[in-house]
């Protein structure tokens, strides 16, 4: 029902409920960036504190391995094929937090204009009058279409 | 992402005075903190669980907004009754 209220939110007609819809939209969206970019370093962190290095500690050496079944040329295209898959699966993963960030941006920045009087790229809020003004009362009470559907 | 977050916090308090709303207030202040640089002592794994709190402070906001949401509806609703 909220998911509803929200969406139906953007096209209001009325500038308030269209504002505070995109803002609900905006903040979401920033939201869940924070969250999956917070979880991730986390991880990442956790994981690079947690990995030792430096000298072997002293005892008897372990014997050398059998000798290796493939040639060296094939292990190193292996480990460059298994670089290259997961360097790409991390750059989609940034990709799409890269496009969640700036979504949500654009969400809230429009949702805050609504809300400031200023509304760009739009033909509703174009030319708002400031508060006071004869046009300006007529459309704080234009009533929007969410007002009209929770009245049936 | 500290200043885009404490401009955010900024704007949603000020919506949240506007509309007399106190989860965007709430939500507001709560983004509106740099909790990386509180626990910025604390190594990596403090500063990343620390981000974390923005997190919350965003679902505090858009648990108000959407009471204010509501609110406005059913404000004009009333006006159209009167």
């Amino acid at each position: 029902m909220q998911k509803d209220v929200v969406h139906l939110a953007f096209n209001d007609q009325n500038p308030e409920i269209r504002g505070i819809g995109n803002l609900i939209y905006g903040i979401t969206w920033i939201g869940g960036f924070i969250f999956i970019a917070g979880l991730f370093s986390f991880i990442f962190s956790m994981a690079a504190g947690s990995s030792s290095s430096g000298p072997l500690p002293p005892g008897p050496t372990p014997p050398p391995p059998a000798p290796p079944m493939q040639t060296l040329m094939a292990a190193i295209v292996q480990s460059y094929i298994y670089s290259a898959e997961l360097l790409i699966k991390l750059f989609i993963v940034l990709v799409a937090l890269i496009v969640m960030l700036i979504y949500g941006v654009y969400r809230t920045y429009k949702g805050l204009s609504y809300l400031g009087g200023y509304v760009p790229y739009t033909g509703i809020g174009r030319g708002y009058p400031r508060r006071g003004s004869a046009i300006n009362a007529c459309r704080e009470h234009t009533v929007g279409d969410l007002a009209l559907l929770s009245r049936v | 992402m500290l200043v885009g977050n404490i401009l955010l916090g900024t704007s949603l308090f000020l919506v949240g005075s506007k509309y007399k709303n106190a989860g965007l207030k709430v939500g507001g202040i709560m983004t509106a903190i740099p909790y990386p640089l509180l626990g910025f002592a604390g190594g990596a794994p403090i500063v990343a669980l620390l981000s974390m709190m923005w997190f919350i402070g965003l679902v505090v906001a858009y648990s108000g907004a959407a009471q204010s949401l509501r609110g406005t509806i059913e404000w004009i609703n009333n006006q159209m009754l009167d």
